[in-house]
């Protein structure tokens, strides 16, 4: 039975006179993995923490397993599973040694060898986190939030700095948990993650819901059309393809011309016309279904992978 | 209870693998309580309650501020925070394993004090353990309220070592205040540091101090409730 896991009302929050979060609703199932997509500074963090506990909202209300913080904040911790981008580990302990103590702060935990090998950390168990590369750094935090066999698992940005492979590996493990009937809330700014991984996502700026659904529901209800990329020729003004037949949007950035489409055959006939009159080639020429990421770009003006490099 | 037995525990470790914290707070105490009683004329023994004195300061200037403040800045607290772990378990584990430190310290050097001239605790035990506990919880308050004020790693060891210079020379741990400069005397008498050396000197050697032994640890227990009291409003756990 899918029962709501997670359920915001109205959450505001402040810092110093400056609006982090703006009066966002959602609901969170079980048996579903459910992303937050925002550009940096967009509030995710904050609604995230305001969940977990960490923080206390302005106003609005959580109620996370049918409790509240104000009344069971403990209670409701003890079923969360929370992974912060390699935070957590303490300078002196062993990998052991740190699932080891994270195990003590909660009255039911798994055994320390299954989290170890459910994660690939037993060979590595007796290393300090400072010696680890980022990836099994990640895998140990992930550890951490699987100690106690949580029911919600917070993720934030579970795979930056992974591998494919690693990254990969991440994901079953999510859908496993989900399988499993656990609710899972993740943020991300990989596309391709949300949409492989989540059931729903909401994207987010300014602390602002912007759009939540399906992701290929979403793409589908803002695009009717398909996207044609090519980069931009130097001296070209883009405005000359502005009434090419079939042209809905037009989009320059980054040096990449977007042209949305709701009839590719003639745009691009009518793009290959003018590009033989003008004289510019068309380099890097692609024509794809339109994807969450042109959904973020035309929610909030920017793109998401572009926040990658800031984030780090 | 599981909780706090392990926070202790990994306390422990930290500390363990931490060099500065061990150096100042095991080491560098029975080393120069060595050294002064060789260089200097007289029972070795007189040295141990200045050097105890002193390795219970840096047990709270290095060994407890640099660590919280790392902690702080992994984010350590932050993680917890999001764990059912109450964080008054948390600061126990930190202060019990402090506690026990502070005695061991104490142990380290009697035991040194013992070998080299057959030194016996005169005050009795009780009291021995009363004022070690007194000091270590003064200058382990002092540690967290450093903690709170800085910022960052360098910030507190900077703010340490301004902390620390002034405790170290007017307090007749390095050397006796009567070779201090007039106007510097009352300074020195209301150092902490003067308080702790002056009871642990009364406790360990039966000398006579300069002030009563009650004052000393009725000074010592405010002043620790103060700085506690100070740090517990301050200190921030991100």
């Amino acid at each position: 039975m899918e029962q709501p896991v997670i359920r915001c009302h109205s959450l505001t929050k402040s810092f110093g006179g400056k609006r982090a979060v703006d009066g966002l609703s959602f609901t969170v199932w079980s048996g579903e993995v459910f992303g937050l997509l925002g550009p940096n500074g967009a509030g995710k963090t904050t609604t995230v923490e305001c969940v977990e506990g960490v923080q206390r909202p302005d106003g609005g209300t959580v109620e996370v397993l049918g409790m509240t913080h104000c009344a069971q904040s403990a209670r409701i911790k003890a079923r969360l599973g929370v992974q912060l981008q390699s935070t957590g580990l303490f300078p002196g302990l062993t990998v052991r040694e740190t699932v080891d103590l994270y195990r003590s702060f909660f009255p039911r935990a798994l055994p320390t060898a299954e989290v170890l090998r459910m994660l690939g950390l037993t060979e590595v168990q007796k290393a300090y986190p400072a010696r680890l590369s980022g990836g099994w750094r990640q895998r140990l935090t992930l550890a951490l939030a699987l100690v106690n066999d949580p029911d919600v698992l917070f993720l934030d940005e579970p795979t930056t700095g992974l591998d494919p492979a690693a990254r990969r590996e991440v994901w079953n493990m999510v859908r496993d948990l989900r399988a499993r009937g656990k609710a899972v809330l993740l943020t991300t700014h990989y596309m391709e993650e949300a949409a492989q991984l989540c059931d729903r996502v909401a994207v987010i700026d300014h602390g602002r819901m912007l759009a939540e659904g399906r992701p290929a529901d979403l793409v589908r209800e803002t695009f009717a059309e398909s996207a044609i990329e090519f980069a931009l020729p130097e001296g070209l003004n883009p405005a000359l393809l502005q009434d090419l037949p079939g042209t809905a949007r037009l989009v320059v950035q980054d040096g990449t011309c977007t042209l949305y489409s709701s009839r590719v055959p003639e745009t691009v006939a009518g793009l290959l016309q003018v590009s033989r009159e003008q004289g510019f080639p068309l380099e890097r020429f692609t024509v794809r279904q339109a994807s969450l990421e042109d959904l973020f770009l035309r929610l909030t003006g920017r793109r998401l992978q572009a926040e990658t490099g800031g984030a780090a | 209870m599981q909780a706090l037995a392990a926070i202790y525990t990994a306390t422990a470790r930290q500390f363990r693998r931490d060099w500065m914290a061990l150096l100042f707070t095991l080491l560098l105490p029975l080393l120069m309580a060595a050294f002064f009683g060789m260089v200097f004329e007289g029972e070795p023994r007189v040295h141990v309650p200045a050097m105890l004195s002193l390795g219970i300061l840096w047990l709270g200037v290095f060994g407890t501020a640099p660590p919280l403040v790392q902690l702080r800045e992994l984010k350590v607290f932050r993680r917890i925070r999001a764990t059912p772990l109450p964080p008054a378990v948390l600061l126990a584990g930190q202060l019990a394993f402090r506690v026990t430190t502070g005695m061991l310290q104490a142990a380290v050097l009697l035991a040194y004090g013992m070998a080299a001239d057959g030194m016996q605790v005169r005050g009795g035990w009780p009291a021995l353990i009363l004022v070690v506990l007194l000091g270590t919880l003064l200058f382990v308050a002092l540690g967290c309220l450093l903690a709170a004020v800085a910022r960052t790693n360098e910030a507190v060891i900077a703010l340490g070592q301004v902390v620390q210079f002034p405790l170290m020379f007017l307090s007749g741990t390095l050397f006796p205040l009567e070779m201090l400069p007039g106007f510097l005397r009352p300074v020195a008498a209301a150092m902490p540091l003067t308080y702790l050396a002056d009871a642990l000197e009364q406790v360990m050697l039966g000398a006579p101090g300069l002030h009563p032994l009650w004052l000393d640890c009725t000074v010592l227990g405010g002043l620790g409730a103060v700085c506690g009291l100070l740090a517990a409003r301050l200190f921030r756990w991100e």
